[in-house]
């Protein structure tokens, strides 16, 4: 068996405690605060919304949407501008009955935790350099989309 | 008792014989008493030769000895070997083994210190219930990440008087 000597491992140990707690100051700086704009976007075939507080949207979104969906309108039902500090999730209600739980990982990495009716739906863990859709259908053949985008800091 | 008959007792006492035949001389014994005695001095003889014979050892020839003789001296020779070249090897390790670590953690810094280009790029997604998919499509171009999830409770979402009143498509 080939051992190393005392002095060997105490030095490896040594320089590995300390790159490791380097490691974890500079994670910690890198957790740094992440202003996002999340958007809950309800999509329809109907010229108008029944709920007059629902803004028409024409932006790129809802042109790539329009592109790729068969709804042709898109209404914004709800839309927050949170940010995100350290490591510590923000809740985020988007509507009675959803909600997210958003937390940064550090770098570009978002972890989004989606709530239904105060139920776990789903959880995405994305790198934030693309806008993060989350969407799915809704009653009447109309849709929902969740859009969550990084902002620039104020 | 002609020899024929002897040879069928022999090869009754062999279990040899067809079934048909077996019985013709099983009842050649019951009436005969020389074809019992003959009978059972063959089982008795047969008995002997298979309890009492000498297990046959095969002699080993001068070249098997030998063989068997260089066999172990090249296993003593490489077992003594070994050690002269632990040293040489011990010194090489207590250099690599630090050396292996500070790449590997210099590595790891280099990677979390780059940022998201080094970053995994990949999109999770873990749906809480099996009833429940997820599709996701990534544009580039666009910069979008699209999960659509396809599930039977998608309504919790909207604004569910909203769009309750829409007429249905």
């Amino acid at each position: 068996m080939i051992r190393m000597t005392s002095a060997g491992w105490r030095g490896a140990l040594a320089f590995c405690l300390a790159s490791l707690f380097w490691n974890l100051a500079a994670g910690e700086a890198r957790a740094e605060d992440l202003p996002l704009e999340v958007k809950l976007i309800w999509a329809s075939n109907d010229a108008q919304s029944p709920n007059p507080k629902h803004k028409k949207l024409d932006s790129e979104l809802t042109k790539w949407l329009g592109e790729r969906y068969k709804w042709k309108n898109y209404f914004e039902e709800n839309v927050q501008t949170i940010t995100l500090k350290g490591n510590t999730p923000i809740k985020v209600q988007m509507s009675p009955d959803c909600r997210l739980e958003i937390a940064h990982l550090g770098g570009s990495r978002i972890e989004v935790k989606l709530y239904g009716k105060d139920k776990l739906v789903n959880r995405v863990v994305e790198t934030l350099r693309n806008r993060l859709v989350i969407a799915g259908d809704a009653k009447s053949d109309t849709a929902w989309f969740i859009s969550i985008k990084q902002v620039p800091k104020k | 008792m002609n020899a024929e008959t002897q040879l069928k007792v022999q090869a009754l006492v062999d279990g040899e014989l067809p079934a048909k035949e077996a019985a013709q001389v099983e009842a050649l014994l019951a009436s005969d008493a020389r074809a019992r005695q003959l009978a059972a001095a063959l089982k008795a003889t047969r008995d002997a030769l298979r309890d009492n014979e000498p297990p046959m050892t095969v002699p080993e020839s001068r070249d098997f000895y030998w063989s068997k003789i260089a066999k172990e001296i090249e296993r003593l020779e490489a077992a003594e070997a070994r050690p002269a070249r632990r040293p040489a090897l011990a010194g090489l390790w207590r250099w690599l083994a630090p050396a292996g670590g500070l790449a590997a953690v210099a590595a790891l810094v280099m990677i979390k210190s780059a940022g998201p280009s080094l970053e995994m790029a990949l999109t999770e997604v873990h749906m809480a219930s099996p009833d429940m998919g997820a599709m996701t499509f990534s544009d580039q171009e666009a910069g979008v990440t699209m999960i659509w999830l396809y599930d039977r409770s998608s309504e919790l979402f909207t604004d569910s008087a909203a769009a309750d009143t829409l007429p249905p498509q």
